[in-house]
């Protein structure tokens, strides 16, 4: 191969970061790393639930925004409810384009709480 | 506060109308009151429950503030209300400027109900 074509490939084979699509998975993996960096014992303490919180959601968003695309915006929550025998439920409602718009959501729950965290995708 | 119609035809025909939170809040406050005003939390109808005061929310919305270029998320949070512990935050790579977030929340005997509506822009 002479070194113009081999130049040609290299060029080619890159991508830059804001030509690459956000798929689903990469985005739940961030998700799901976030909780289990953060939640440590998995105990609920009323207060330091406020820094797990905080912790997932800054952890999340950080790496969703590190690798999204430039005309991509980000909104990431995180509720986290102390497992009793009382009922929640989360919903979303959605006015926004399917075609470019996604959400991606990580619930985990252990004997002392729930988590809910939802990431949404939103192309401008 | 942001500037009513009658000021902003004074602006140039380019600038956008700014979103107004204040105005997105009440219609969040009328949508949870007429909702869920005399409801009790059941498990097997809270999931259609919170889905219609979202969807009536997004539509409220969308036809009251009339600006075509903002795209809404809803998120609705209905829980039982007997004292448990709940913690609930965001965090938003936005436009400052142009995107905004209203909140609300309901409570009765019954259910704690938490909305939250992330306005986003598109340009």
């Amino acid at each position: 191969m002479d070194p113009q074509q081999q130049q040609q490939q290299q060029t080619t084979a890159t991508a830059t970061p804001s030509q690459k699509q956000l798929s689903k998975d990469e985005v739940h993996k961030f998700l799901k790393s976030a909780v289990d960096l953060a939640i440590g014992s998995g105990e609920y303490h009323h207060r330091a639930v406020s820094e797990l919180q905080n912790n997932i959601t800054q952890y999340a968003i950080k790496k969703i925004g590190a690798v999204k695309p430039a005309s991509t915006k980000c909104v990431v929550t995180c509720t986290v409810v102390q497992n009793t025998d009382a009922g929640f439920h989360i919903t979303n409602a959605l006015h926004w384009d399917d075609s470019c718009d996604t959400v991606v959501t990580y619930n985990f729950q252990n004997k002392a709480m729930n988590i809910v965290l939802t990431a949404y995708l939103i192309t401008t | 506060m942001t500037a009513p119609n009658g000021d902003s035809a004074a602006a140039p025909p380019a600038q956008r109308q700014r979103f107004d939170a204040a105005a997105a809040r009440r219609v969040l406050g009328e949508v949870l009151r007429s909702e869920l005003a005399n409801t009790r939390y059941e498990a097997d109808e809270v999931a259609q429950l919170g889905k219609r005061v979202g969807e009536t929310i997004n539509r409220r919305l969308s036809g009251e503030m009339a600006l075509e270029q903002y795209k809404y998320v809803t998120s609705v949070s209905i829980f039982q209300n007997s004292g448990q512990g709940a913690r609930m935050g965001t965090s938003a790579i936005w436009d400052p400027d142009a995107d905004a977030v209203v909140q609300d929340m309901f409570v009765s005997d019954s259910i704690k109900c938490v909305a939250v509506v992330f306005v986003v822009c598109v340009y």
